[in-house]
């Protein structure tokens, strides 16, 4: 059976695969096929961790804030060589498998795994789509960031069209997250909204980037502003995710399971 | 978010078509043209959603940073700023937000369609009908909180300021099943309860993510004997009467159709040599 001790090599042999990619990628200047082929080797050994540790646990692992991680990492890494498959941008698996790694460093060094039960308030059948969704559109926005910090000191304007793509697929998908979670919330709690810190964060971070997108369309050649605009969302994303939990009274919220 | 009841139906309603009327007579009226063409422009727009997101975030701080605020007699929880609910100056803001949006909205329609279009129809449609609902119909929902027991049945809620309020049917708990872990902590927890009004009985049930339906009301599991478990004699369910349920759901389908549509990338920046050029 795949344990969370097992973690370690999965990861390593997945980091492995994509540093190859990432390599290959960022050196021919034609679509690399070994480079996705490695990338989609990587995502495939780490896919198979999280299945086997699923079925070793015998619930989805979307709880804790590590399990979270788990799914960024894994989606982050998809996301990278979906973008190069599509539009071939060549620093794109750096970046994602820079900031993958970081993310399995932390889940390495601090777990944070450690329930096998899921409490009734989870037993729904939106708590599955609701979490993943939102790790799929945390993966789009991260790239998105990595995309507007190069693009600081880059000043291809290819770069910035590149960012709103990202953007855009990234808020889409976090619209569909938090709106899953209001209908979620309205049958777990008898209303839509209730104004949780987590909630309120969400709502935040999602504004933020509904404002870049209109920002971009505002003033197409206000680049800089633009970027600096994604860097503070995705700072947004990062206390919307994990860093409502070090404020001041989240005992309060109504999303803490851990 | 609205909830002073003196907001409720037909206030809240008459307030809304006030705006619709607002907008109209500013759209149509050649001489002030100049201040439609500004709210309903794409910056007007992009300032009353930084208020908003301005608004929430200092509302969020005060609630985060300054726990003396939530006291009722605090000048910043009287005026609304360290609140959400029934907040005096988030509803203003909201409402300049709605009224942006609507305006925006409306020249959405003289332009010429197309794919992005639609999408920004849809989102634009569903985040009014969401802002309408959960604001300004938020004075119209009902939440009450009844213990109902084995023994006899219960008519009497309370509401959240324990007032009770009489209800058109009574409650009369039959069974609480609690299906549990191996280390004993709930897995599920079920109540069986029927309902008598006008001499009819109907036997429902409600879990955990699943409340059970009665005419208007949306009955929730709240809570339970913990220690007692199935043996319990007693479980709290909360009612909830919320009549723009249905128009919040519709914008929020409406904003989800529209956020797939925002996914499906249009237009590839891939060069005839392929990537970001000289990056």
């Amino acid at each position: 059976m795949i344990n969370w001790e097992n973690f370690i090599f999965f990861s390593v042999a997945s980091i492995i695969c994509w540093g190859i990619a990432s390599v290959l990628s960022a050196i021919t200047s034609k679509k690399s096929t070994i480079a996705i082929l490695f990338a989609l080797l990587g995502i495939s050994i780490y896919a198979t961790f999280i299945i086997g540790y699923w079925i070793f646990i015998d619930r989805p692992p979307l709880r804790t804030m590590g399990e979270t991680r788990l799914w960024f990492s894994f989606f982050l890494a998809a996301a990278g060589v979906l973008i190069y498959m599509l539009w071939h941008y060549r620093f794109i698996l750096s970046f994602t498998t820079l900031l993958s790694t970081l993310f399995i460093i932390i889940n390495i060094l601090k777990p944070e795994i450690h329930h096998k039960e899921l409490m009734p308030a989870l037993q729904s059948i939106w708590f599955i789509p609701h979490v993943v969704i939102y790790m799929i559109s945390y993966a789009f926005l991260g790239a998105s960031f990595l995309f507007a910090v190069y693009r600081l000191f880059n000043k291809n304007p290819y770069l910035s069209k590149a960012t709103d793509n990202l953007v855009s697929i990234g808020t889409g998908a976090f619209t569909l997250g938090m709106f899953m979670g209001s209908l979620w919330a309205k049958e777990a709690w008898g209303v839509f909204w209730d104004w949780d810190p987590k909630e309120t964060w969400a709502l935040m971070t999602w504004l933020f980037y509904l404002i870049y997108l209109l920002h971009r369309k505002i003033f197409p050649n206000a680049h800089t502003r633009a970027m600096v605009l994604l860097i503070v969302a995705f700072l947004f994303l990062l206390i919307c995710w994990f860093g409502v939990n070090y404020l001041p009274y989240p005992e309060k919220s109504l999303h803490l399971y851990n | 978010m609205v909830t002073s009841q003196f907001f409720a139906f037909p206030v809240n309603v008459i307030f809304l078509f006030s705006l619709l009327f607002i907008l109209f007579i500013v759209k149509n009226i050649p001489l002030l043209h100049p201040i439609w063409e500004k709210i309903s422009s794409s910056k007007w727009l992009f300032y009353a959603l930084s208020l908003f997101l301005g608004t929430i975030f200092m509302i969020q701080m005060m609630r985060t940073f300054c726990p003396d605020s939530f006291s009722s007699q605090n000048i910043f929880f009287k005026i609304g700023l360290s609140r959400f609910v029934s907040s005096p100056f988030l509803a203003v803001i909201a409402t300049c937000l709605l009224f942006t949006l609507m305006a925006h909205h409306a020249k959405q329609w003289t332009l010429k369609f197309s794919w992005k279009q639609l999408q920004l129809r849809l989102f634009e449609l569903g985040a009014i009908l969401i802002i309408i609902s959960l604001f300004w119909g938020a004075a119209d929902q009902h939440q009450y909180t009844i213990i109902i027991n084995k023994e006899t049945a219960s008519d009497i809620a309370y509401t959240d300021t324990q007032h009770p309020v009489r209800l058109p049917f009574s409650i009369q708990l039959n069974q609480i099943h609690v299906t549990k872990y191996e280390s004993g902590n709930a897995k599920q927890v079920e109540a069986k309860f029927h309902i008598t009004q006008n001499d009819k009985i109907y036997q429902t049930q409600c879990h955990v993510n699943a409340p059970a339906h009665f005419h208007d009301y949306d009955l929730y599991l709240q809570s339970y004997d913990t220690k007692n478990g199935e043996k319990n004699h007693y479980c709290v369910l909360m009612l909830v009467k919320d009549p723009w349920k249905k128009t919040t759901t519709t914008g929020i389908i409406f904003m989800m159709i529209a956020a797939l549509m925002m996914m499906i990338p249009v237009k590839s920046n891939v060069t005839k040599e392929g990537g970001v050029p000289h990056d």
